[in-house]
């Protein structure tokens, strides 16, 4: 991988180091040039209109899904356009046809877009199994084998935690919620950008990520659903895709109730998505027009394709042992400093993880140290509770902690940076 | 591609019902970059493979990689190529086509086609076999078939109800493959006559040798002789005629 090459399509790095991709990423000009293009060159809104620049939004924004469904390997199933990962995890969890008393199945290591949508489903009967993580962050399967009963519908699990970086076992996983007959959702918002991710090998009902993690423009984020097979799977008919809804069924969608057959209902109804409007109902479309109600964000939807094709061009492969290979040398250094603690897998660790590197420094809040770092050296990383707030607590972190994390533009140059500057932080600390 | 219809069969004694294996033909509207550029008759099959030939042997695009994005449904395909609001000016036809769709390459805009390709009679006799094994064409009698080989024989063989529908599908079907497939290697077999545009097609993208059972015509020679493109005609047996290009024919 050519990184200087990459580099020159982020001229953003000339003025700092960013070290703060598993936020959200940076944006190549490729992406730049094909949000601009749209505005510049042949806006218009999607949803077949009939004159030239609305045939090209169309097929481009159509194309993007396309590419999108693709890249993770799942040309048969559904790609829908959200705004981040969050709107994905919530998509499901209100849409799903719940029951009182199912159950759903997570870990303590979630980031909260993957834990409050389903705590907010126990105001509905909803039982929520929460298994909690060892200190580097992995979960052991036994749990989830004795935390998965008759009652469970679903099982949701981040694939690389995004605060201890650690990778959980998603193919195995997978497997168990196949055996069980249970649904399982996939939150790759910090594994797909950095590493192949192919939801054949996963077999996962649900993968959500975002487009604005993986190089594509903010407010950009995809739920893949399986394609529904034919006959019926758990018992249930597997549909994603339209049914007649009464408007008797859609009041009880607002209140969260049990909703017709449709298997996933669309989060929000309106303009785009219907097929057909009676005087008592509708029946939304096929695909992912009828989870896409109102105009969405055109422009990052096709970015987000562009996106994409820059990551293909590149190679998911050559990326991710790009930042296996920084990750290494910065877990390696920062094991030398004295005072600074690595949380989650470190240097001489056997278990598997990505470019998610968390630590503390005795004496310093980790605010204290992004700060430091910012203002001694143009150096960005986050710093806090990151979104998960009940695993902190869990591991005892009051304070959060400092994060680093890697993407494909970083340099070995970057990494000797910042562990110069933390050497120096510690010393003074 | 085949359908039966019924059809009365008269002879010289009687009249007598039958059911009659007829070739399919359907329109295929093309839309480039939002504008309607033209719409083909056509044999159903393969229509995305004869837009992405047809946009090549056609000079919308001079690569693959300018053509971004085709989608077929029914009977529409859109296709989106390189500098979308470039626009496509209608250009006068200048040859029509045998049914199929007539071809608006600008003959005064030629390019020579960079290949030192030979071949020789049995490599066009076998080819002609093998172009004329076509089921379709026995059945109904009313499609041609149109072939490209290179040294180690067929590489694409299709029948379309037009000449330049199977000469584009044989094309596109090659250069949307994902490993690239140099043209320049393969030349061309046609049950059909070598016309002007069947010679344009062939020297646009880049082919050197188009073999026929058929005849030729004097614009085809025009063109081959400009462009380099080896014309050989009325290949039925042990017999040919070479009109253009001599050298690409080793006897």
């Amino acid at each position: 991988m050519k990184v200087q090459e990459i580099r020159s399509d982020f001229p953003i790095l000339d003025d700092l180091i960013y070290l703060d991709s598993a936020a959200t990423s940076l944006t190549p000009e490729p992406v730049l040039e094909a949000v601009l293009s749209y505005y510049r060159s042949y806006r218009a809104n999607v949803g077949r209109g009939v004159y030239r620049q609305a045939q090209i939004a169309d097929q481009r924004y159509r194309d993007a899904h396309l590419k999108v469904a693709g890249f993770v390997g799942g040309e048969d199933g559904t790609a829908v356009f959200t705004r981040n990962t969050t709107e994905s995890i919530n998509l499901v969890a209100r849409g799903l046809d719940w029951k009182r008393g199912d159950r759903i199945v997570t870990t303590l290591l979630e980031h909260h877009s993957n834990l409050l949508p389903w705590m907010r489903l126990k105001e509905v009967g909803i039982d929520l199994e929460v298994i909690a993580p060892d200190k580097m962050g992995r979960i052991d399967l036994a749990d989830l084998e004795r935390a998965i009963n008759k009652k469970t519908r679903l099982v949701a699990m981040s694939h690389l935690s995004n605060a201890l970086g650690t990778i959980l076992p998603a193919r195995e996983v997978g497997r168990i919620c196949r055996e069980r007959g249970v649904l399982f959702l996939l939150d790759a918002a910090q594994s797909l950008p950095h590493m192949a991710v192919n939801v054949k090998d996963i077999d996962c009902d649900f993968l959500c990520f975002s487009g604005h993690k993986m190089l594509g423009p903010t407010g950009s984020g995809v739920l893949w659903i399986r394609e529904l097979e034919d006959g019926k799977r758990n018992g249930e008919q597997r549909r994603a895709k339209g049914q007649r809804m009464s408007s008797h069924a859609s009041k009880n969608q607002d209140s969260g109730k049990k909703l017709g057959s449709t298997e996933l209902a669309p989060l929000l109804a309106g303009g785009g998505m219907v097929e057909d409007v009676f005087d008592d109902g509708f029946t939304f479309k096929r695909g992912y027009e009828g989870y896409e109600a109102g105009t969405p964000d055109i422009s990052a939807g096709i970015g987000l394709g562009a996106a994409v094709d820059y990551l293909a061009r590149i190679g998911i492969d050559e990326v991710h042992d790009h930042e296996m290979s920084l990750t290494r040398r910065l877990l390696k250094g920062l094991d030398g400093i004295g005072g600074l603690e690595v949380y989650g897998p470190g240097a001489d660790s056997p278990v598997e993880r990505g470019g998610v590197v968390s630590f503390g420094i005795e004496g310093l809040l980790p605010h204290e140290i992004a700060l430091m770092l910012d203002q001694a050296s143009n150096i960005c990383i986050r710093s806090g509770h990151h979104c998960c707030i009940p695993l902190m607590r869990h591991l005892g972190l009051k304070h959060g902690t400092a994060r680093a994390s890697l993407y494909l533009y970083n340099t070995d140059e970057e990494i000797e940076k910042l562990l110069g500057n933390l050497e120096q932080i510690a010393r003074m600390a | 591609m085949i359908k039966d219809f019924e059809c009365l069969k008269v002879d010289e004694i009687k009249v007598e019902k039958a059911i009659c294996p007829v070739a399919e033909e359907v329109p295929l509207s093309i839309f480039i970059n939002g504008r309607h550029f033209a719409t083909a008759m056509i044999s159903p099959q393969m229509r995305k493979e004869f837009v992405a030939g047809h946009l090549y042997s056609e000079r919308i695009v001079s690569a693959v990689e300018e053509i971004e994005s085709i989608e077929v449904e029914g009977d529409v395909a859109r296709a989106i190529v390189a500098n979308p609001i470039r626009a496509i000016v209608p250009r006068r036809p200048i040859v029509s086509g045998c049914g199929g769709i007539a071809s608006f390459l600008d003959e005064s805009k030629l390019p020579r086609i960079k290949s030192d390709l030979t071949i020789n009679k049995k490599q066009a006799q076998e080819a002609m076999k093998a172009i004329s094994l076509s089921e379709t064409h026995i059945a109904t009698g009313g499609v041609h078939s149109v072939g490209l080989f290179d040294q180690s024989g067929p590489v694409s063989i299709i029948e379309d109800i037009g000449r330049h529908n199977a000469l584009d599908k044989a094309i596109g079907s090659l250069i949307i493959k994902g490993e690239r497939f140099d043209l320049g290697r393969a030349f061309a077999a046609c049950t059909g006559r070598v016309s002007s545009d069947m010679a344009l097609k062939c020297s646009v993208a880049g082919i050197p040798i188009v073999v026929s059972r058929g005849a030729t015509t004097g614009l085809a020679i025009t063109i081959a002789q400009r462009t380099g493109l080896g014309i050989i005609g009325f290949l039925r047996g042990k017999r040919l005629s070479v009109y253009a290009n001599p050298e690409r024919f080793v006897i």
